[in-house]
């Protein structure tokens, strides 16, 4: 299992990755070229420690480019949401996306309270509205005529 | 003798002297002949004075005489002129008078006239003006009733579709701000209301939908 793999594994959105990728860089170059020291991070403490083994100072700085060079390819699906998820969350939301669609795709949350309930969605440049103020502009019409009824 | 002979200076002064006492002889007569000539001429002058001063005299007199006559007849005639001519004047003035009167009789029936005519036509003019304000007048009250009444139709009408246009305005504005109101409304209820299960299935059934509309492939 190559490094990308393993930090895709319970990794979903991309401000995840970006921290996480941090994170181990910073790991390692510690832990290759400093003392060794007990991880501090939960997610570190995941990781298999054979990982750890294959990483050198010979590879470290190729495999990281190696690294952000896939990471860069991967598809990104940006969701707007009307609430502030946790880490569990997410990782729900996550393991929804690719569940649903079958591959990796990292996702990028964002606020939107405007949007009421439910989401909208940008893949690749383009958004579409599935929220329920999307519905309501939709509906716009039936809804004015239903009101209409009791304005005249 | 004999010595006057033999001396002849004597003899030339004595031929002289009788010479010269005859020259003062024939001066003095002659002078004497001249005043005698000149006073027979006075004589004749005054004569002649005298007798042309009395036919003056007697001239004078027929003239007078004949100035007075003259002037008599002169008198005379002139009365008579003078009679005839104010005779001819009175004539002149009475027929003058007789023409003025006439004249101012005519003038004044005239002026009757004239101001009968006038006031006839002033009557007239008047009653004519009347008729023209009146015919006038009530065009003016008809035009001005029927403009009016076009006016406050046209006034309702704008009114009207004024009031329409911003009941329409009003109505676009309450539908829009329905529509705010509701998204507001559902924002505030749904935001607290909603649970993080709700949220969650919500953006699942999105993501379902993106599925099977091929937004995500």
């Amino acid at each position: 299992m190559d490094i990308r793999s393993i930090i895709l594994t319970n990794t979903y959105t991309l401000s995840q990755l970006k921290h996480r990728v941090a994170l181990l860089k910073s790991f390692l170059k510690k832990h290759i070229f400093g003392a060794p020291i007990a991880p501090t991070d939960d997610w570190i403490k995941t990781l298999p420690q054979n990982l750890f083994s294959q990483v050198n100072k010979d590879n470290l700085t190729l495999l990281f480019e190696n690294l952000q060079f896939e990471v860069s390819k991967l598809e990104v699906l940006t969701l707007y949401l009307t609430f502030d998820p946790d880490e569990l969350t997410l990782t729900q939301l996550g393991e929804m996306v690719r569940k649903t669609f079958g591959r990796i795709i990292l996702v990028d949350v964002k606020y939107d309270p405007n949007l009421i309930a439910g989401c909208s969605l940008v893949w690749k440049g383009l958004m579409r509205d599935y929220s329920l103020r999307s519905n309501i502009e939709a509906r716009k019409g039936i809804i004015l005529e239903s009101f209409k009824k009791y304005l005249r | 003798m004999t010595a006057l002979i033999q001396n002849p200076a004597v003899l030339i002064a004595s031929v002289a002297a009788i010479a010269a006492s005859l020259l003062y002889l024939r001066e003095y007569f002659l002078r004497k002949k001249i005043l005698q000539e000149g006073q027979k001429i006075t004589q004749d002058t005054k004569q002649k004075s005298w007798q042309l001063l009395h036919a003056a005299e007697l001239a004078e007199s027929d003239v007078l005489a004949e100035g007075k006559l003259s002037l008599d007849k002169l008198e005379s005639e002139f009365n008579k002129k003078l009679n005839s001519l104010l005779e001819d004047s009175t004539l002149s003035i009475t027929a003058s008078q007789d023409k003025l009167i006439k004249f101012m009789e005519d003038l004044q029936k005239r002026s009757q006239q004239f101001e009968e005519s006038s006031r006839v036509v002033s009557e007239k003019r008047i009653n004519d003006l009347f008729e023209r304000l009146e015919s006038r007048l009530s065009d003016f009250v008809i035009t001005a009733e029927e403009k009016t009444t076009t006016s406050i139709e046209l006034e309702l009408k704008a009114a009207r579709q004024l009031i329409e246009t911003y009941k329409e305005q009003q109505l676009k504005l309450i539908d829009e701000n329905i529509l705010a109101m509701m998204e507001q409304t559902l924002n505030l209820v749904l935001g607290k209301k909603l649970s993080l299960k709700d949220q969650l299935d919500l953006v699942y059934e999105a993501l379902e939908k993106a599925k099977v509309e091929k937004f995500i492939v």
